[in-house]
C-alpha cells in the first residue's frame, strides 16, 4: 500500500466521479426518455383522432421523435399515414437520405418505413436496394415492410427472397400472407419449382385470394408430392382455397403411409364436405398413429357422436 | 508484533496479485460495458421496429413447445399456468411436468383446468424417470400435464421434452411469472435466423409477487419496499444487461439460465438431454451445447435478449438467498471444472478464448480471491503493517468500480424503467454502493460455502420457500 498508496487517492476520486457521471448520465437519460415518450404518446392519440391536423400535431415535436413515431408499428395505420405524409411533405430530402445511406441500421430502416407508410412513388425501388445490401436486422424490417406495400413488384421480390433462400423462409411468409397484391398467379410457377423447399412454402401460402384453375391443378399435382410435408401442405390449401379437386385427393390421402398426412387429410376432408365426411372419416379411429386419432378426435368432438372417442 | 520478513514478503506478494486480479477484472468489466450497451441499444431498435401485431396472427410463426417443471408447486402453478396459456404467441404448446410433487400441485391442475387421461407417444427418449400418467386439459388443449416420479428438474425436462410436439422449446420454471409478450420477444431472433439460432434467454426480475408483476397493472410502478428484493433486482439487471448482453453478441453466452430458455429441440436431442449429474441443468446444457457444436464446427449462437419476459420471486430472507447462491456457487464449478478441456483452445473460438478464462478466473475462483484477500487483511492488520488511510481509499475504489455497472445495467434498462417515479430510479442508483456493505457480504459467504460445497461432493437443491400469493392472483 506504501507503494501504490499515492496513486489511490485520485484514483479514488476518479472513480468517485466516474460514478457520479454515469449515475447523472442515466438519471437524465431516464428523465429525458420519459419526456420524450410522453410526448410521443400524446401526439399519436392525437394524430390517431379523426380530422387530427398532422401539421400542428407534429411540429412541435423535434424531429428525431417524429421519426420514430412515424415509423413506431404501434401508431395505427390512419395516423401512420398522417404522420408519415407530413414528413415527407416537410423533409422529403432527409427521409429519402437517410432511407439511403444512413447509419446504424434502425436509422435507415425507420427512414424506409417511413417512405412506405407515406406511399412515396419510389419506395419499392430503395427496399429492393437496401435488401440487397442490408444487414440481417435492416432485412428483417425491409421483408415486413414488403408486405405491405400493394404493388405487384414488392410480391414478386418476396418471392424471389423465397426462392433463393437468402432469407428466413417462415419470415418471408409471414409478410407474403399479409400482402394486399393477389399472390396466387405469382405462386403458380413456384409450386412446379425443383426446391422441395420453395414447393412447400408455395402450397402454405396459395389460397389467400381467388381460387384459380391453375393452383388447382399445381397443387393436385403436389399432393401426390413424394416428400410428406408437401402432401400436407398441398391437401390444406385445396381445401383452403375450395378447390373442386379438394375431396377427391383428401379422400385419397386418408390412406397415405404417413400419420400426420392423413390427419391433415381427414381435417381437409371435413372442411370441404362438412358433416357428411364423418362417416368416411370415422373408419380412422383404429388408425395406428396418435396424431390421426387426435385429429379424428378433435373432428368429431363438436358433433358429439360415438366415434369422437376413439 | 515482530514479522519474519518472509511473512512480510508473502504477504505484500499476495496482496499485489490479488490487486492485479481486481485490476484485470475492473480492465474485463468496462469492455463488457461498452459492448453490452451496443447490444443493448441495438435490440432496443430492434424491439422498437418489431411489428409483433403481424406476428401474433401470422400462420407462419414458428410453433414452440413450453415446458416447464413443477416440484412442490402449489402456491404458484395455477396463477402460472394461466399465464403461460395467455402467451400472445398464434402457436404453442404447454407441458407441465409434475416431478413427483407431494402437495396439492396435481389436484388444482387437474380441478382447475379439467384435464383428462391422454396416451400422446412418446416423441423422444431422453432418460427420465418413469411417467405415471399423462393429461390433456378438456378446457384448452394446448395444456397437456405429465404425472412422473420424482427424479429433479433435469430429469422432468427430459420427460417433457420427449412429449413435445414442436421445434423450439421454451423450459420455464414452475414458479415464475411470464408477461404474455415473452414468447414472441424471444422468439424474433430465432425466426430471424432458425440454423443458427439455438438458444434464447432474455432478462426476467425478481419480485415479491410475480403474477400482479405480469400482469401489468395502472398507474406509476413502484419499487418493491424490501431492500434484500431490490438487490437482488439490480443483481439481475447488472448480469443481464452489463454481462450477458455482450457475452451473447461475442457469442459466447454461457448460460441459458433454466427461468427462461429457448432451446432449438435437435440441439437438446443431439446433447443427450439434461444432464442429472449436476446441481443446476441450466449452465451445464449451455456449455454442453456450445462444446458438441463448435467441435462440428456447426452454427450455434445462443442469445440473450435485453426484453423482460418474466417475473420470479426471489429469497425473501437472507438466509434463503445464501443458501440459493451456494447453489448457483457450486455449480458454476462443477461445470467450470467439467469442462475444463474448453480453457483457452481456439478450436471453441470465443467460449474456449474470453468465456472460459473468465467463468474460471471471476466465477469459478473469485470466493478463494476473496478469502485470500480477507485473510491477507486480517494478517496485516495483526502484523500492524496496514497503512488505514490508503487501505481506506482502496475500499473507495473498490465500491465506487463495483456499483458503476450498476448504475451502467439502469441505464440501459431504461425502456422497462418507463412509469417509475425519480425517486425510485434514485433509490436504485443508491443500491449501487451500499451493494458493497449490505449484498456483496453474502454473495461472499454463500460463494466460499458453494465451492467448499464442491469440494465435499454436495448436490442438495435447496427448494425456496414460495411466498403466499394474493387471492386475486391465484
Amino acid at each position: 500500500l506504501i507503494a501504490i498508496g499515492p496513486w489511490l487517492v485520485p484514483l479514488f476520486w476518479i472513480t468517485v466521479g466516474l460514478w457520479v457521471a454515469v449515475s447523472a448520465h442515466t438519471l437524465f437519460y431516464w428523465w429525458l426518455a420519459e419526456r420524450r415518450a410522453a410526448a410521443i404518446a400524446l401526439a399519436r392519440r392525437a394524430l390517431e383522432q379523426p380530422g387530427a391536423d398532422a401539421d400542428g400535431i407534429l411540429r412541435n415535436l423535434p424531429l428525431a421523435s417524429a421519426e420514430e413515431l412515424a415509423a413506431s408499428p404501434r401508431l395505427d395505420d390512419t395516423g401512420a399515414d398522417r404522420a408519415a405524409g407530413w414528413l415527407l411533405a416537410s423533409h422529403g430530402e432527409r427521409v429519402l437520405r437517410r432511407a439511403e445511406r444512413a447509419r446504424p441500421w434502425w436509422k435507415r430502416a425507420q427512414a424506409l418505413r417511413i417512405l412506405v407508410r407515406g406511399g412515396h412513388p419510389d419506395r419499392v425501388a430503395r427496399l429492393e436496394q437496401a435488401l440487397a445490401a442490408g444487414s440481417p436486422a435492416l432485412s428483417a424490417v425491409i421483408v415486413a415492410l414488403l408486405g405491405r406495400v400493394p404493388e405487384r413488384r414488392a410480391a414478386e421480390i418476396l418471392l424471389d427472397a423465397l426462392a433463393s433462400g437468402a432469407h428466413p423462409p417462415s419470415r418471408v411468409a409471414t409478410a407474403l400472407e399479409s400482402s394486399p397484391v393477389a399472390l396466387t398467379e405469382l405462386l403458380v410457377p413456384l409450386l412446379r419449382n425443383p426446391s422441395p423447399t420453395v414447393r412447400y412454402w408455395a402450397a402454405c401460402l396459395v389460397g389467400q385470394d381467388l381460387p384459380d384453375q391453375a393452383a388447382s391443378a399445381a397443387l393436385a399435382d403436389l399432393a401426390r408430392d413424394e416428400d410428406p410435408r408437401i402432401r400436407k401442405a398441398a391437401v390444406r390449401a385445396l381445401a383452403r382455397i375450395g378447390s373442386l379437386r379438394a375431396s377427391a385427393e383428401a379422400r385419397r390421402l386418408l390412406d397415405d403411409p404417413v400419420g400426420y398426412v392423413r390427419a391433415n387429410a381427414a381435417r381437409a376432408l371435413v372442411a370441404s364436405e362438412g358433416a357428411s365426411a364423418r362417416g368416411r372419416i370415422g373408419n380412422l379411429g383404429g388408425d395406428p398413429d396418435w396424431a390421426v386419432r387426435r385429429a379424428l378426435r378433435e373432428l368429431l368432438e363438436p358433433v358429439g357422436t360415438a366415434e369422437s372417442r376413439p | 508484533v515482530r514479522a519474519h520478513p518472509d511473512l512480510l514478503r508473502l504477504v505484500y506478494v499476495v496482496f499485489l496479485v490479488c490487486l492485479a486480479y481486481s485490476a484485470v477484472l475492473y480492465a474485463f468489466v468496462a469492455y463488457l460495458l461498452l459492448v453490452s450497451r451496443r447490444e443493448a441499444k441495438e435490440r432496443e431498435a430492434e424491439s422498437a421496429l418489431e411489428d409483433f401485431g403481424a406476428l401474433e396472427h401470422s400462420r407462419f410463426t414458428i410453433p414452440v413447445s413450453i415446458v416447464a417443471a413443477a416440484y412442490n408447486e402449489e402456491v404458484a402453478i395455477v396463477p402460472v399456468v394461466r399465464l403461460l396459456l395467455a402467451q400472445d404467441y398464434p402457436e404453442y404448446e404447454v407441458i407441465i411436468v409434475n416431478d413427483g410433487s407431494r402437495d396439492r400441485t396435481l389436484e388444482l391442475l387437474r380441478d382447475t383446468f379439467a384435464l383428462e387421461a391422454d396416451d400422446p407417444p412418446a416423441r423422444g427418449d431422453l432418460p427420465s424417470a418413469p411417467v405415471r400418467a399423462i393429461y390433456r386439459s378438456r378446457r384448452d388443449p394446448r395444456l397437456t400435464v405429465i404425472d412422473k416420479e420424482n427424479g429433479g428438474k433435469a430429469d422432468a425436462l427430459n420427460c417433457g421434452i420427449n412429449y413435445a410436439r414442436y421445434r423450439y422449446l421454451c423450459c420455464v420454471d414452475g414458479d415464475t411469472a411470464y408477461f404474455r409478450s415473452a414468447l414472441e420477444r424471444a422468439m424474433r431472433p430465432a425466426m430471424q435466423d432458425p440454423e443458427s439460432v439455438v438458444g434464447v434467454s432474455s432478462l426476467f426480475v425478481v419480485s415479491r409477487q410475480p403474477e400482479s408483476e405480469a400482469g401489468g397493472g395502472t398507474g406509476p410502478r413502484r419499487l418493491d419496499a424490501q431492500l434484500l428484493s431490490n438487490f437482488q433486482y439490480v443483481d439481475l439487471l447488472r448480469s443481464f444487461l452489463c454481462y450477458r448482453l455482450a457475452w451473447s453478441r461475442r457469442n459466447f453466452m454461457l448460460c441459458n439460465p433454466g427461468g427462461f430458455a429457448v432451446w432449438r429441440r435437435d440441439a437438446i436431442f443431439e446433447v443427450g438431454g439434461f444432464s442429472k449429474d449436476f446441481s443446476c441443468e441450466d449452465i451445464e446444457i449451455t456449455f454442453r451445447v456450445h462444446e458438441h457444436f463448435r467441435a462440428r464446427k456447426k452454427p450455434c449462437r445462443i442469445l440473450t435478449l435485453p426484453d423482460i419476459v418474466g417475473a420470479t420471486e426471489g429469497p425473501g430472507r437472507v438466509r434463503d438467498l445464501s443458501k440459493q447462491r451456494v447453489r448457483w456457487q457450486r455449480v458454476v464449478v462443477e461445470t467450470v471444472w467439467a469442462y475444463l478441456g474448453l480453457f483457452g483452445r481456439p478450436r471453441y473460438g470465443t467460449v474456449g478464448l474470453l468465456g472460459m478464462p473468465y467463468y474460471v478466473f471471476y466465477e469459478a475462483l473469485a470466493p478463494v480471491f476473496q478469502v485470500v484477500s480477507l485473510a491477507t487483511l486480517v494478517l496485516a492488520i495483526w502484523l500492524g503493517i496496514l497503512q488505514w488511510p490508503y487501505y481506506l481509499y482502496l475500499v473507495g475504489v473498490i465500491i465506487f468500480a463495483t456499483a458503476i455497472p450498476t448504475s451502467a445495467a439502469i441505464h440501459f434498462d431504461r425502456a422497462n424503467l418507463r412509469g417509475y417515479r425519480l425517486r425510485d430510479v434514485v433509490r436504485l442508483l443508491l443500491l449501487g454502493p451500499l451493494d458493497f456493505f449490505l449484498y456483496r457480504p453474502v454473495l461472499l459467504w454463500a460463494g466460499a460455502r458453494g465451492t467448499w460445497g464442491f469440494l465435499r461432493g454436495e448436490k442438495a437443491w435447496n427448494k425456496l420457500v414460495r411466498n403466499p400469493r394474493s387471492a386475486s392472483s391465484s
